[in-house]
């Protein structure tokens, strides 16, 4: 458990001494903030019009998944890929560390640093609750973000688990971002009367996203299927590194 | 030197074989769904490469089942699938016993009770069929729709349809409007033409309790033909009438002398001859005993015979309804002045699936509301015009024939000022009789059935004289209203800098900083 803290924190500095890290949260909040700004502008030019809904926490929450799903390639493709080409890896495999830790370790520094950049956007709700008479449904925003905050536990968790299979950080980065989409349009495969229709409907963790949390519902269902994808994650980036031992 | 060459080749392409055999006999299964030669014909193919691999390659494949690697690789594999199939196992508990908390502030994505216990009641299965094109947006329709199949305990399921796509469904449930549902239990089946949980819960309560619901069209005075196709004709009222499950008839009231027993309700709709002194008291009688009626008065300028004196006296001394001899002009229209544009005012089950639509009454006559009427009966005007028409009480310009036409203006003195209301409902609370007075006939004839709100006017004052506007009474929810703060230009400027330019460069900065200190240190 030690070992896991230790990773972890090593991590979640490194994404503070890189570039990279501070490139993703500059892009993330700045293209938050365009689009939120641009919904509120449209929203004072429609005020003008007698009932005219005000907006609400959809114009924040709304893009923040879309964001994500780019971001998180970017955060995970180096956390090993980056060791197998730096050859840091075997010495990391040969210390006193279990396989396991080794990931999660990984997977929960990145985890925090997502944590810090989830906190940086609560600006957002807050000033459109300083906008709006009498103030926000905070119903929304807090499903909302349990939502994001797993979404992100499960989309790190598979990005890990990709960055374990290269040495290449770009291909990681590059396969990630297509097994996210693929598991974003999964459910747009699936044609009416198809039998396969409920379980990719499923698997699509969008659907998860905006059918519960984003409309103010906190769902069973979408957090175990969140905590699932999670530790499946986590078992297929801990099975890959294992395997590093004995093949051949 | 040949042999040994494609020994070499031969194992690793009938594998390859193989495995494309085997992935093409997947992908033929998942189109055919059956076990159909083209499935059968790959498999054996891939069996045959699989076949050739593995006497091909004895050694290999010893090696790969028991060395080192296949130990630990088996075991990990065996070590995986266990933990997938935990997690398979408890995803599929979850959705057998669902949770959900819905946390918004006016339980927005919550069921009404009365609507859960509706649901509750539901034995057969209920599925729903939304008619969505590629056009319209389907995310309300499924929010909607979401929340009443996870509150029916799987009684209630739903699927979209494409009318573009599938003309042929749309046409069998008598679908007319994209963005349509038809609710389908058995053999029965209800319209919902506008979504809402209530519209919903409403199809549903009927759908539950089937019971036959008439509507008479009286006949005999030269009314307007149900029957008829053409643009004169009221076969597109009948049609859909007959979609929201009510039996349309035909009741010729000069050949009968009395109303019909089993009417929920009777439509007289513009009458060219008058109703005899006999058959207005056979109406007055079913009304007086809790009959329902919808009048559709077209205006005298087109012949119309009623309402006459009598009928008029009649509807203004009982149901407090005045119909005037008047054309009512209309100048928010200056091309057609003649057609009124009726817009919605109250909120009353006639007019609340209108949403912003207007009524457009080609030809028409001002029908008001008189004041006086007792406590036990409820008198409403629902659609009137702007207040750029007039009802014009000279008729002698339009009755003239000379061709130039009417050359009417606004008369303080005789007129009647804007707005001109058009139509009228009436309640009787005592004994639940319900008339609606409509003054115009022609704006639900084919040719204008479809303009704008016309036809669903109609439809729903229909439904609301048959006393089923309402089958499950639903409490209104308390919506918090909510709005933005005013906020001047500069605000909005500030706005734009704060939340685009503060934040991200705050980060730019800090990141800035550590680099450069970074830098400096090495």
């Amino acid at each position: 458990m030690r070992a896991i803290w230790i990773i972890a924190r090593r991590e979640f500095r490194r994404y503070f001494t890189s570039p990279v890290g501070y490139l993703v949260l500059f892009l993330y909040l700045f293209i938050l903030g365009l689009i939120v700004n641009n919904s509120l502008q449209q929203a004072y030019a429609f005020s003008l019009f007698q009932g005219a809904p005000p907006p609400n926490s959809d114009i924040i929450i709304g893009p923040m998944l879309t964001l994500l799903v780019f971001s998180i390639p970017a955060l995970t493709m180096r956390l090993l890929a980056g060791e197998q080409a730096a050859g840091t890896l075997e010495l990391l495999l040969t210390a006193p560390v279990r396989d396991w830790e080794l990931i999660v370790g990984k997977w929960l520094g990145a985890f925090l640093f997502v944590l810090v950049l989830l906190a940086l956007t609560l600006i957002y709700p807050l000033a459109l609750h300083l906008l709006i008479e009498p103030g926000l449904d905070w119903g929304p925003v807090i499903s909302g973000y349990l939502g994001l905050l797993l979404v992100s536990a499960a989309l790190l968790a598979l990005g890990v688990a990709i960055s374990a299979m290269f040495r290449n950080q770009v291909a990681a980065f590059a396969v990630t971002l297509a097994v996210f989409l693929f598991l974003w349009m999964v459910s747009s495969l699936a044609g009416a009367g198809n039998p396969s229709e409920g379980v990719l409907r499923y698997l699509d963790f969008g659907n998860h996203f905006y059918n519960a949390f984003f409309r103010g519902v906190i769902d069973l269902q979408g957090i175990v299927y969140y905590l699932s994808v999670t530790a499946f994650g986590l078992l297929v980036g801990t099975v890959i590194i294992e395997s590093r031992r004995w093949r051949g | 030197m040949n042999r040994k060459a494609w020994r070499t080749w031969l194992p690793w392409v009938s594998l390859g074989v193989a495995v494309v055999a085997a992935l093409v006999a997947a992908g033929a299964y998942v189109v055919l769904r059956a076990f159909e030669p083209p499935v059968r014909i790959a498999l054996a193919v891939a069996l045959v490469g699989l076949a050739t691999f593995l006497y091909l390659e004895p050694h290999r494949v010893r090696r790969w089942l028991t060395g080192r690697e296949a130990r630990y690789g088996s075991n990990a594999l065996v070590m995986s699938l266990a933990f997938v199939g935990i997690l398979a196992a408890l995803n599929y508990l979850v959705t057998l016993y669902p949770q959900r908390w819905d946390l918004t502030e006016d339980q927005r994505n919550t069921l009404a009770p009365e609507i859960q216990e509706l649901l509750g009641q539901l034995e057969t299965p209920v599925k729903a069929y939304a008619f969505y094109s590629a056009n319209i947006n389907r995310d309300f329709a499924r929010e909607t729709l979401d929340k009443f199949v996870q509150a029916s305990d799987g009684k209630f399921t739903y699927e979209f349809v494409d009318p573009i796509v599938n003309p042929t469904l749309a046409q069998e449930y008598g679908v007319t409007r994209d963005g349509t549902v038809v609710l389908v239990m058995g053999e029965r089946r209800e319209q919902v033409p506008f979504l809402s949980d209530e519209e919903i819960a409403n199809a549903l309560a009927r759908l539950m309790r089937p019971e036959e619901r008439v509507v008479y069209f009286i006949t005999g005075h030269g009314e307007g033909d149900i029957e008829t196709l053409g643009d004169a004709g009221y076969s597109m009222l009948k049609e859909e009438l007959t979609n929201r499950n009510f039996t349309v008839r035909t009741w010729s009231l000069p050949a009968e002398g009395r109303l019909p027993d089993d009417a929920d309700v009777v439509v007289l709709a513009g009458p060219q001859q008058a109703l005899t002194p006999a058959e207005q008291k056979a109406l007055e009688d079913y009304l007086a005993n809790g009959g329902s009626a919808i009048f559709l008065f077209n205006t005298s300028v087109e012949g119309a015979a009623e309402p006459s004196a009598d009928l008029a006296a009649y509807l203004a001394q009982n149901w407090f309804i005045q119909v005037d001899d008047d054309v009512v002009v209309d100048t928010s229209s200056p091309q057609q002045p003649l057609i009124a544009v009726g817009i919605p005012t109250q909120r009353h089950p006639v007019t609340q699936n209108l949403a912003g639509l207007v009524v457009l009454f080609p030809v028409a006559r001002s029908v008001r509301p008189l004041d006086g009427a007792p406590g036990t009966l409820t008198v409403q005007a629902l659609v009137q015009t702007s207040d750029r028409a007039w009802g014009e009480m000279d008729l002698t310009a339009f009755n003239t024939s000379t061709p130039q036409g009417a050359q009417v203006a606004f008369d303080p003195d005789t007129d009647l000022a804007g707005p001109v209301p058009l139509v009228v409902v009436a309640h009787d609370t005592l004994t639940n009789a319900r008339v609606v007075v409509i003054g115009d006939a022609d704006f639900v004839r084919n040719g204008f059935y479809q303009a704008y709100g016309n036809g669903l006017l109609l439809l729903d004052a229909v439904d609301w004289a048959a006393g089923q506007e309402n089958l499950i009474s639903i409490t209104p929810k308390p919506q918090t209203q909510r709005f933005l703060k005013p906020m001047a230009g500069q605000g909005l400027a500030l706005l734009a800098l704060s939340s685009i330019c503060l934040l991200p460069g705050a980060v730019l900065i800090v990141g800035g900083v550590v680099w450069f200190r970074r830098r400096m240190r090495r």
